[in-house]
C-alpha cells in the first residue's frame, strides 16, 4: 500500500516536471518581453510595474522611473507593448537621476546550457524518486525526494524565463524559496546529527512558516506593488544562504565534536559535508552572497547551481544505512559524486581561467589552450578520481556493517552447530558476506587437516594456511584459532573485493570471532572423539563378547570331542572287563559328568545343535535340579510350530540373557517360581524371564555379576548390534521381569 | 539269518575305532562301514544301505538329531541307535520326537550295548541294562545312580549334601536331578519326589521307611 502510493508520488511528480520542463523549453522560443506595466503621466511614460527579478528589474528599473528612451526613441510615443520588447532604455529614476540601462539581450540560452541544466534537474528527480522506492522510511524519503523536487523545478524553470514572462519567474522564485527550506528542514531532520533534534521543533514549524511568509510576500510583489521586491530581494537571498549554512552547521556539527573530543568522525557526515561543501558553497558564495552585499554574480548562478548537483549524491551516497540502500547502488553513487565532483571542479577551474582570459591576462591564454587542459586534466584526473573514491569508499563502507549486530548474530547461530563442518562453512559465509571479502577460508591443523573455503581461493594459499604461510600465499588477514592453549586452525580472508583495502575494523571483527570459533571448533572435535571413542568401544566390547563366545566354544568342544570321549572310551573298557570291572569305572563315569558339566557350563552346544528353544530348555532343566525352584518354559510361536532357528549369534545372544536373569533370579530373588518365555512372531523375538521374588533380582542385576560377568550392561550390550532393546521392570504382583525384544527384520 | 549290517557314526576316531573293534566280536554284526561327520553319515548310508545306524548325536557338521531326521525322511527302514556321551535329554527329547527311541549312554559296556542294538533291531525299545527300575510309566528308566539321588532327594538332602553321601562331586548331582526331573517331566524338584513317591515308590521323605 505504502510501496504503491510511493510509486503513485514518484510518477506524478516525475511527470510534472517533465510538463513543466516541456513548457519551459516552448517558452524560450517566445518573444521576450521585459515585465513592465507602464503609464503615460503627463507625456511621460512612467513605469507602473516591473516584474521582480525580471529583465527590467535586473537592469535596475523601478516603479516610479520614467522611460526617456526606448531603444534610442523618445518612449511616449511606444506602446506598453512595444516597450516590453525593447532592449534598451534611457530612465529617469525617481532620485532624478538619468541612467542608460545596458542593452538587454536575451540571455545567452544555448542548447547546451538546457541540456545541462534538463539532466541535472532530471538527475536530482531521479535520486530522489529512486530513494523513495527502494527505502523503507518513506517520511524521510519523501522530504528529500521534495528536497530533490524544488531544486529540479528550480532548475527547469529558468530556461523557460528568458521569455520574461511571469509564470517561469514565479515557479522559479518559489522553487527556490521552496528550495531554501527543505534544505534547512532536511538536514535539521535529516539523522546524521543527534544535537539537532532539540530545535526539530523549530525545523519544523519556524522554517515553513518564514519561507511560506516570504512566498506571500513575493507574491504580493509579483501581483500587486513590485516596490515592495526592493527590500525584499535581499532578504530572500539572504534566508538562502542561511539556510545553506545551517544545512552545513548541522552537518559538519558532528564533525567538530568530534574533533574537539579527539575521537573519530563519522564517516557519514564526512562525506556529507564533502558534499554540501561541494555543492551549495559556490552558488551560495560566488552567486548569492556577493550578488546581495552588491557586489554581483562574481560567477554567474547558472553555473555555480551545476555543483549543487554533488549534495543529492553525498546524501544518497550516505543514506545506506538509513534508507537501507544496497551496498551496489552505494557503490555506484560514489562513483558519481566523485566524478560529478571532479568535473565540475574542472568546470569551475577553466570558468575562472576564462574569466581570467577576457581579463587579458597572458599567463591564463598560455592554461586555456587546449594541449595544456587535456595533459593537466589526463595526469591529475585518474589519480585523483582513484585516491579520491578509495577515501570515500573505505570511509563510507566501514558503515555497512554494524559491529556489536554482526557479532550478536554470528554468536548465537554459532552455538547451535553441532560439526566442525558447519561451524566452518557458516563462519566463512558470515564473515565473507559481512565484510564483502572475497574470500575466506579456514584451515584445520592437523590431526584434522581440513580447508573450508567461501569464495574463490587463490591457487597455492589452502596448502600455505596448512604450513602456516597464509600470509606469504596472497592471504590479506591470518588469525590463529587458538583455544585452551592448542590451536585448532587458521582463518584467513582475502582483500575485500571492488579493490578496497581490508579496514582495521574487518581485522578487528576477524579477531574477535577467533577465539569464538577456536572453542566451538574444539568442543565439537573433542565431542567427535568422545563419539569415536564411544563407537570403538562399543565395536572393541562386542568384539570381546564375540571372542569370549568363540574361545568357549573351543575349549568346549575341545574337552568334550577329545577330554571326554577318551573318558568315555576308558570308562567303556573298565566296565568291559567280563564279569569284574575295574574299580575306576565310576569314578571314569563321574569323570565324564563333570567335563560334560563344564562343557555345557561353557558353551550350550545343545543350542547351536538345536536351537534355541531347546538351549533354553536345558537351562531352565539346569535349575530345576540345583534349586527349589519351580521353573517353566514356554514358547509361543504361532507362525512356525517348530520355532526355527533364528540367527545363531542371535540365539546365543538371548540364551545368554535367560542365563544371566536365570542366575539372578537363582542368587538374589528369593523366588519360588519363575517363567522363561519365549515368543516369536513374524518380525520379532521377544524373551521374558519372569519371578515371583522380592524384586531384588532388578537390584542385583545392575552391577556386573554372574556369568557375563556385566549384569544388565552386558545383556544390553549383547542386543546392541540388532538394536534390541532390554528391560528390567518390578511386576505388579512382586517379583522382577526381564523381557528382551530384537526386530527380525533388522537381521540382513 | 542274515547279519545285521551296522554303520557306525561318531566323530572321535579313538571311540569309532574302539566301538568297531568291540562289536566285531560278535558274529551277527557286520560293521559295514564308518563315518565322522553327519555328512559321511549320510553318504555311507546311501551307499551301503545298512540295516542299523550307530548314531554320535554330536557330530562336528551337523547334530545327530538333523541326521537322524534326514535318515528317517530317506530311509524309513533304517533303524537308528543313539549315542550319547551324557549330552543330556535335549537331545533324546529331539530325537524320540523323530520317533527314535533307542537313546544309550556311550559309557555303556559293550555286552550293553550289544544287547540294547539286539532289542533294537528287533524294534523293541532297549531296556538299556539297568533295568531296577520296573516302572513302564516312564519311557526312559531311572538309572540305580538317579534312583539312590532321588531317594535322598526325597529325604530333603540338597544336592551338597547329596553329592557327599553318595561321594561324587556336586556336578554330577546336578547332572542327576536334571535327567530324573526330565524322566519324571517333573518342573521342579518337589514335583519329582511327589511323582517318584506314587509312580516309583520312593519315599516321600525322611522318617520311618515305607515297606518296599
Amino acid at each position: 500500500m505504502a510501496r504503491a502510493g510511493a510509486w503513485a508520488i514518484v510518477l506524478a511528480s516525475l511527470a510534472l516536471l517533465a510538463t513543466l520542463a516541456e513548457f519551459s523549453l516552448r517558452e524560450s522560443s517566445l518573444p521576450p518581453v521585459r515585465g513592465l506595466k507602464t503609464e503615460l503621466i503627463n507625456g511621460v511614460a512612467v513605469v507602473t510595474y516591473v516584474l521582480p527579478a525580471g529583465d527590467a528589474w535586473d537592469s535596475g528599473m523601478r516603479p516610479g522611473d520614467q522611460i526617456l528612451e526606448a531603444d534610442g526613441g523618445p518612449a511616449a510615443m511606444l506602446s506598453e507593448a512595444a516597450l516590453n520588447s525593447a532592449t534598451s532604455f534611457t530612465v529617469t529614476t525617481q532620485s532624478g537621476i538619468t541612467v542608460h540601462t545596458p542593452a538587454l539581450e536575451n540571455l545567452p540560452d544555448t542548447p547546451a546550457k538546457d541540456a545541462a541544466f534538463l539532466i541535472i534537474a532530471g538527475i536530482f528527480a531521479i535520486l530522489g524518486a529512486t530513494v523513495v522506492v527502494v527505502t523503507d522510511a518513506l517520511p524521510l524519503a519523501l522530504l528529500f525526494f521534495t528536497w530533490t523536487m524544488c531544486v529540479a523545478v528550480s532548475l527547469v524553470t529558468p530556461l523557460g524565463e528568458v521569455s520574461g514572462r511571469t509564470w517561469p519567474h514565479v515557479l522559479e522564485e518559489v522553487g527556490f524559496i521552496a528550495f531554501g527550506a527543505s534544505t534547512a528542514v532536511l538536514f535539521f531532520l535529516f539523522p546524521v546529527n543527534r544535537s539537532v533534534g532539540r530545535f526539530r521543533p523549530f525545523a519544523l514549524w519556524v522554517v515553513p512558516a518564514w519561507h511560506a511568509s516570504l512566498v506571500f510576500v513575493y507574491a504580493y510583489a509579483v501581483a500587486a506593488d513590485s516596490q515592495v521586491y526592493a527590500p525584499f530581494q535581499p532578504i530572500l537571498l539572504l534566508t538562502l544562504a542561511a539556510d545553506i549554512c545551517a544545512a552545513i552547521i548541522s552537518v559538519s556539527a558532528p564533525l567538530v565534536a568530534a574533533v574537539i573530543r579527539r575521537c573519530k568522525p563519522p564517516a557519514a557526515n564526512t562525506v556529507l559535508l564533502i558534499g554540501v561543501g561541494a555543492g551549495l558553497l559556490p552558488f551560495a558564495l560566488l552567486s548569492l552572497v556577493p550578488h546581495s552585499l552588491g557586489f554581483g554574480f562574481l560567477v554567474p548562478p547558472d553555473t555555480t547551481i551545476l555543483t549543487l548537483i554533488l549534495l543529492p549524491m553525498s546524501l544518497a551516497a550516505t543514506m545506506g544505512r538509513l534508507f537501507a540502500i544496497r551496498s551496489w547502488l552505494r557503490r555506484g553513487l560514489i562513483r558519481l559524486f566523485v566524478w560529478t565532483l571532479l568535473l565540475s571542479g574542472y568546470g569551475l577551474a577553466l570558468a575562472i581561467v576564462q574569466g581570467r582570459v577576457a581579463a587579458g591576462s597572458t599567463a591564463a591564454q598560455v592554461l586555456v589552450s587546449p594541449f595544456v587542459i587535456v595533459v593537466a586534466i589526463g595526469a591529475t584526473l585518474p589519480l585523483l578520481e582513484r585516491t579520491l573514491r578509495t577515501k570515500l569508499e573505505t570511509a563510507l563502507l566501514q558503515d555497512v556493517y554494524n559491529f556489536p549486530t554482526a557479532l550478536q548474530r554470528f554468536t548465537s547461530r554459532i552455538v547451535d552447530l553441532r560439526t566442525a563442518e558447519d561451524i566452518a562453512n557458516y563462519a566463512l559465509a558470515s564473515l565473507g558476506e559481512t565484510l564483502d571479502l572475497s574470500w575466506t577460508a579456514l584451515a584445520l591443523l592437523p590431526p584434522d587437516e581440513r580447508i573450508f573455503q567461501w569464495g574463490t581461493l587463490p591457487p597455492g594459499v589452502g596448502a600455505a594456511l596448512l604450513s602456516g604461510d597464509g600470509v606469504h600465499a596472497g592471504a590479506a588477514e591470518v588469525t590463529e584459532l587458538s583455544a585452551e592453549g592448542n590451536t585448532v586452525g587458521v582463518l584467513a580472508a582475502g582483500q575485500k573485493r571492488h579493490d578496497l583495502e581490508l579496514q582495521p575494523e574487518d581485522r578487528l571483527m576477524m579477531r574477535t570471532i577467533a577465539p569464538l570459533l577456536a572453542i566451538a571448533l574444539q568442543l565439537v572435535r573433542q565431542l567427535e572423539i568422545v563419539a569415536a571413542r564411544e563407537s570403538q568401544l562399543e565395536s572393541l566390547s562386542q568384539q570381546v563378547l564375540d571372542v569370549q563366545e568363540d574361545v568357549r566354544r573351543r575349549i568346549a568342544l575341545e574337552i568334550h570331542d577329545d577330554a571326554m570321549q577318551r573318558a568315555i572310551l576308558l570308562a567303556r573298557e573298565f566296565q568291559d572287563r567280563e564279569r569284574q570291572p575295574l574299580d575306576g569305572a565310576e569314578s571314569l563315569i563321574e569323570l565324564v559328568i563333570a567335563l560334560r558339566s563344564v562343557c555345557t557350563g561353557l558353551y550350550p552346544t545343545v543350542l547351536d545343535d538345536l536351537g534355541l528353544p531347546a538351549g533354553l530348555e536345558q537351562l531352565v532343566n539346569e535349575l530345576r535340579a540345583k534349586t527349589e525352584l519351580a521353573a517353566e518354559l514356554l514358547v509361543d510361536a504361532p507362525d512356525d510350530p517348530d520355532f526355527g532357528r533364528l540367527d545363531r549369534e542371535m540365539e546365543l545372544a538371548l540364551y545368554r540373557i535367560a542365563q544371566e536373569s536365570l542366575n539372578n533370579v537363582r542368587k538374589h530373588a528369593f523366588a519360588s517360581h519363575v517363567q522363561v518365555t519365549l515368543r516369536r512372531r513374524e518380525d520379532t523375538v521377544e524373551l521374558v524371564v519372569a519371578d515371583d521374588g522380592s524384586g531384588e533380582a532388578s537390584e542385583a542385576a545392575l552391577p556386573g555379576d554372574g556369568l557375563s560377568g556385566l549384569g544388565i550392561t552386558g545383556m544390553r550390550h549383547r542386543l546392541v548390534r540388532w538394536g534390541g532393546s532390554l528391560s528390567i521392570a518390578d511386576r505388579a504382583g512382586g517379583g522382577t521381569e526381564v523381557r528382551a525384544q530384537v526386530a527380525l527384520a533388522s537381521v540382513a | 539269518m542274515s547279519r545285521l549290517r551296522l554303520l557306525i557314526v561318531d566323530d572321535h576316531q579313538l571311540l569309532l575305532e574302539g566301538t568297531k573293534a568291540a562289536l566285531q566280536q560278535y558274529p551277527e554284526l557286520e560293521v559295514a562301514g564308518l563315518a565322522s561327520t553327519g555328512r559321511e553319515a549320510l553318504d555311507a548310508a546311501a551307499a551301503l544301505q545298512p540295516d542299523m545306524v550307530l548314531l554320535d548325536v554330536r557330530l562336528p557338521d551337523m547334530s545327530g538329531v538333523e541326521v537322524a531326521r534326514e535318515l528317517r525322511a530317506r530311509w524309513p527302514a533304517i533303524r537308528i541307535v543313539a549315542l550319547s556321551g551324557f549330552d543330556d535329554s535335549m537331545y533324546v527329547k529331539g530325537l524320540r520326537s523323530l520317533g527314535v527311541l533307542a537313546c544309550l549312554p556311550k559309557t555303556l559296556n559293550t555286552a550293553e550295548l550289544m544287547q540294547a542294538i539286539r532289542e533294537a533291531a528287533a524294534g523293541q525299545v532297549p531296556a538299556a541294562s539297568r533295568t531296577e527300575c520296573a516302572s513302564t510309566a516312564l519311557l526312559d528308566p531311572l538309572t540305580a545312580r538317579e534312583l539312590e539321588v532321588l531317594e535322598l532327594m526325597g529325604q530333603g538332602s540338597r544336592n551338597g549334601d547329596i553329592a557327599t553321601s553318595l561321594g561324587v562331586s556336586i556336578k554330577a548331582v546336578e547332572f542327576h536331578v536334571t535327567h530324573i526331573l526330565a524322566k519324571l517331566d517333573a518342573r521342579s524338584r518337589s514335583e519329582a519326589i511327589v511323582k517318584a513317591a506314587r509312580m516309583l515308590d520312593v519315599p516321600l521323605a525322611a522318617g520311618p521307611r515305607q515297606p518296599t
